[in-house]
């Protein structure tokens, strides 16, 4: 039977290979185009955050970019864009709603997103190659846009998914740090603007869910919890 | 995701060989079944061995 899973374990190696050879470029890209985070009025929320986690300190990074956005690299350090730091800086969007994306982005590191990523990106290459090898078969040239359609629709649900997880971890630090649910809400209702978006994607294509679902998921969380909303 | 990578690829590859040695289509679908099990199992232990790596 191994060798006639040959051809399933080489694709998987080569995809895990692709990845891995990625995930260098971009964590090299991200150490050279940032620096870090200081600012006066986060401060002490990142304190009151740290200090809830039980973590001596929670670093942050500014990654020299425009477009705004927040990142967990797959080495556990985090980064918020200078695109989005000049939102901040501007007054557009306020101190507690930037330790609200902080949280998000620490949920990623601690739920283990980037080790779960690495394996679906890696399946995701897997799962493509052979619904492409079956589909051109029986549906010539269209075959193989039905296959790329069904994979990125299966790894954006996955990501989806993250997403929610993300968010909650999110709640709950923000709770337990005495910093509250309110400011994670009132940056997804500024989200779509500010990060610019000119119509979205269909939402079983979307990598994240609709702002109105993610406020919610939040507000059924505080319905839980017993939080004053 | 590896896990049904797996699945679908030993679904087909059991199909194959059901086809090869003249089955029906029960026995297809048996083949099928059989070694998209084996493929699942064997994904299985690559996903754990990615994760443990990581």
């Amino acid at each position: 039977m191994i060798q006639l899973a040959l051809p399933l374990l080489l694709t998987i190696a080569v995809s895990l290979l692709m990845y891995r050879a990625a995930a260098g470029r971009t964590a090299r890209m991200l150490t050279d185009q940032s620096a870090p985070l200081r600012d006066a009025g986060l401060a002490p929320l990142l304190v009151q955050m740290a200090r809830a986690l039980d973590v001596p300190a929670i670093p942050v990074h500014v990654f020299d970019i425009d477009p705004v956005n927040g990142l967990a690299a797959p080495d556990g350090r985090i980064f918020l864009t200078r695109g989005f730091v000049q939102k901040y800086r501007s007054g557009e969007v306020t101190a507690p709603e930037m330790a609200s994306v902080i949280a998000h982005e620490l949920g990623h590191v601690a739920l283990g997103h980037s080790r779960r990523r690495m394996i679906d990106m890696t399946g995701q290459s897997a799962v493509f190659v052979v619904l492409q090898a079956v589909l051109t078969r029986f549906v010539p040239i269209i075959g193989f846009w039905i296959a790329s359609a069904i994979t990125r629709a299966l790894s954006s649900h996955l990501s989806r998914g993250a997403e929610y997880e993300a968010d909650a971890y999110a709640s709950a630090l923000l709770v337990k740090s005495g910093i509250g649910t309110a400011p994670q809400k009132s940056l997804f209702l500024k989200l779509d603007r500010l990060v610019g978006m000119k119509g979205t994607p269909p939402a079983w294509l979307a990598s994240h869910p609709a702002t109105a679902d993610r406020i919610a998921a939040i507000e059924a969380r505080e319905a839980r919890w017993h939080q004053p909303v | 995701m590896i896990i049904l990578a797996a699945l679908l690829s030993g679904a087909l590859t059991g199909a194959a060989i059901a086809r090869k040695r003249g089955g029906k289509a029960v026995d297809l679908l048996h083949y099928a079944t059989v070694y998209s099990i084996g493929f699942g199992l064997l994904g299985v232990f690559i996903t754990i061995f990615i994760e443990r790596m990581a």
